[in-house]
């Protein structure tokens, strides 16, 4: 006869995977019996139908329009022709969108505040005019939202929304039609006529005087999902400012901008050239079975005043791949040398180690940020271990060379590593199929009411350290 | 690439992005991430179309790519300060990462997901989106014995979460 827990583990294995006659055969014996368990597997057959219930929504436009562009663009023999057939698409796109919010069918990309139609809607033509936008230039968006349309009109067709605090570039303006004051504007792949402001109200704006130091992520798309071209302001003393999406949400604080390779390679030339960057590491990978195919650059540097991550990703085959290549290479070859066996991101510890106790907890494949501490030490079922973690970890590495925010990238010598190998191995951390290992390690110790964390990506013999690989089991 | 290909593209986003941007958003939590893995998703599917290695199931292979895409990235993630910010605990549901969850349910599935492994997070999500176990195993690279014994203690784990939170009702 078999326990409760069994039972309950037969159960929830069941709404996955059949079970063999022997299994279902005691289960059925032990449900006979046992109402609390058929509670239970009653309660885990809901769980997972109401999964099948979570709020789904559809993706931006944006992002059909980028795939769009790239299926079409790639390998075409007649550009110009795919560009009509491509605007030909976007347009019946619009259409399509408009369709599906006519039915009822919620498409959040469309439920935007449309500050182009205020509700003095009767204004007269002649709306005296707030100060003006230089006619080139950058400008920021002052409302949550505001709709960009193919012409100065408020009966124009809608191409897209921005966002406050979406930094644009002025191509053309300005144009005043019914009370309004439009001006041509670029953001990323989307261009077209927004309303700056009326009589009243200012929803496009003079960029403000940066403040502080900004902390910059650069990441690249696809170059096939590229259609724009975006400069890179860089302010000498160090402050960034780039034309694009505003701050992501990151709670770290990290901001993404998206940029072109032309923007790219404008805002590395910048930073190299005014000795803001120092380049501290640069890796580049390939995803596995992708031969000639993408590459991926993750390069971080430490500017002067603050740290600064570029990460590139570029295909070999796309024209802009050798401008991408070359500047990685430019950027690596002041690069240190990699470490030897195993790459350490860690954050410097803010007191000297031996002044702290402290534990390495292992959690499997990189999911170090889904765990609270708390959570990592207590429960055994996800795969938690402590381990005693060698004093040399955190005196390891040239604090000259750390990364954004204080990461360090530093080497384990091979006697920690093969322990610590062994020891992810053991929890069945390791995915043979690749011969890769990824964990992720984070350090945790209480002092002076501070929680530090460290991550650790381990990859398996026979591959370059200090990469990160890319590809996954794909 | 010729149109045809294209427009089976063009189809196939159409058919899958909603269900692909759900699942991407459920599992990263952020809505800039999610948006930018489905288009690294769907340009991989523009490679291997015009490279004539158009997959015979696109559901299933766009599901892997992107399931992949997100575990890949939870790797990278790991620098240490970044990651530590990202800490969250059930309670944080509310935060903006997760304002695409408008629903007290959805909060609260959101929140003890969030409690489970990469993988594990990835085969309840497949699952909700109708693969079975042995295809889910495919998925996330595990042997299907292995991912047997993921998935159901995850289930065990998520109805202790939902039921102690009186959630799920």
């Amino acid at each position: 006869m078999i326990d409760h827990r069994t039972a309950e583990s037969l159960m929830a294995a069941a709404i996955d995977f059949p079970l063999s006659p022997d299994e279902q055969a005691g289960l059925d014996a032990h449900l006979a019996g046992c109402d609390q368990c058929r509670t239970v597997g009653a309660q885990l057959r809901r769980h997972s139908l109401v999964l099948g219930e979570m709020a789904t929504e559809g993706a931006p436009m944006r992002i059909r329009s980028a795939v769009e562009a790239a299926a079409l663009q790639a390998g075409a023999t007649n550009q110009r022709l795919m560009l009509l057939l491509a605007a030909a698409l976007l347009a019946a796109a619009a259409i399509g969108g408009a369709i599906v919010v006519g039915s009822g069918l919620l498409d959040l990309d469309d439920l935007t505040i449309n500050p182009a139609l205020p509700s003095h809607s009767a204004a007269p033509s002649e709306a005296p005019l707030l100060a003006e936008l230089p006619t080139s230039g950058f400008a920021v968006v002052k409302v949550s939202e505001l709709t960009v349309r193919a012409e100065p009109l408020t009966s124009a067709s809608r191409v897209g929304t921005l966002q406050e605090g979406d930094i644009v570039s002025i191509l053309e303006g300005q144009t005043a039609t019914d009370g309004l004051v439009w001006y041509r504007v670029r953001l990323s792949e989307l261009t077209g006529w927004a309303t700056a402001r009326d009589s009243s109200t200012e929803w496009i704006g003079e960029l403000p005087e940066p403040t502080g130091t900004w902390v910059l992520r650069v990441q690249r798309q696809y170059p096939t999902g590229a259609l724009n071209d975006v400069t890179v302001v860089l302010y000498s003393d160090g402050r960034l400012v780039t034309p694009g999406r505003s701050p992501s949400l990151d709670p770290s604080g990290w901001q993404q901008r998206r940029l072109t390779d032309e923007g790219t390679r404008l805002f590395v030339q910048e930073a190299v050239s005014s000795g803001l960057l120092d380049v501290s590491a640069a890796y580049e990978t390939e995803p596995p079975g992708y031969e000639g195919g993408y590459t991926a650059w993750y390069i971080s540097a430490v500017a002067e005043q603050g740290p600064v991550m570029v990460s590139a990703l570029s295909s070999s085959e796309a024209p802009e791949a050798a401008l991408i290549v070359a500047l990685a290479e430019r950027l690596s070859a002041l690069a240190v040398d990699p470490p030897t066996t195993w790459l350490v991101d860690a954050a410097r510890a803010p007191e000297a180690p031996e002044a702290l106790t402290y534990n390495l907890v292992v959690t499997p494949f990189g999911a170090l940020s889904d765990f609270a501490p708390e959570q990592l030490l207590g429960d055994a079922d996800v795969d938690t271990v402590v381990l005693p973690l060698p004093t040399s970890v955190l005196e390891i590495g040239d604090p000259a060379l750390d990364g954004p925010s204080g990461a360090r990238c530093a080497s384990l010598t091979p006697d920690e590593a093969a322990a610590l190998r062994e020891a992810f191995y053991e929890l069945g951390l390791a995915r043979a199929e690749n011969d890769l290992l990824y964990v992720a390690v984070r350090l945790r110790w209480a002092a002076q009411d501070s929680t530090v964390s460290l991550g650790l990506n381990a990859v398996g013999p026979g591959v370059d350290p200090c990469v990160n690989a890319y590809g996954g089991t794909g | 690439m010729a149109s045809t290909r294209a427009a089976a593209v063009i189809a196939a986003y159409d058919d899958h992005q909603r269900d692909l941007f759900s699942f991407l958003l459920a599992t990263t939590r952020n809505r800039q991430v999610a948006e930018d893995l489905l288009q690294e998703t769907f340009l991989r599917l523009v490679r291997e179309t015009r490279a004539g290695r158009a997959p015979d199931n696109h559901r299933t292979w766009l599901f892997r790519v992107a399931a992949n895409l997100a575990a890949s990235r939870g790797r990278r993630l790991t620098v240490a300060v970044r990651a530590m910010s990202r800490m969250r605990g059930p309670d944080d549901a509310a935060s903006p990462e997760s304002d695409y969850l408008d629903q007290e349910q959805s909060r609260e599935l959101d929140a003890a997901l969030g409690t489970l492994s990469v993988d594990a997070r990835h085969a309840m999500l497949l699952s909700a989106h109708g693969f079975d176990g042995q295809e889910i195993a495919q998925m996330i690279g595990r042997t299907p014995l292995a991912t047997r014994s993921l998935m159901w203690r995850a289930r065990l784990q998520l109805r202790e979460l939902l039921e102690t939170t009186g959630g799920a009702r």
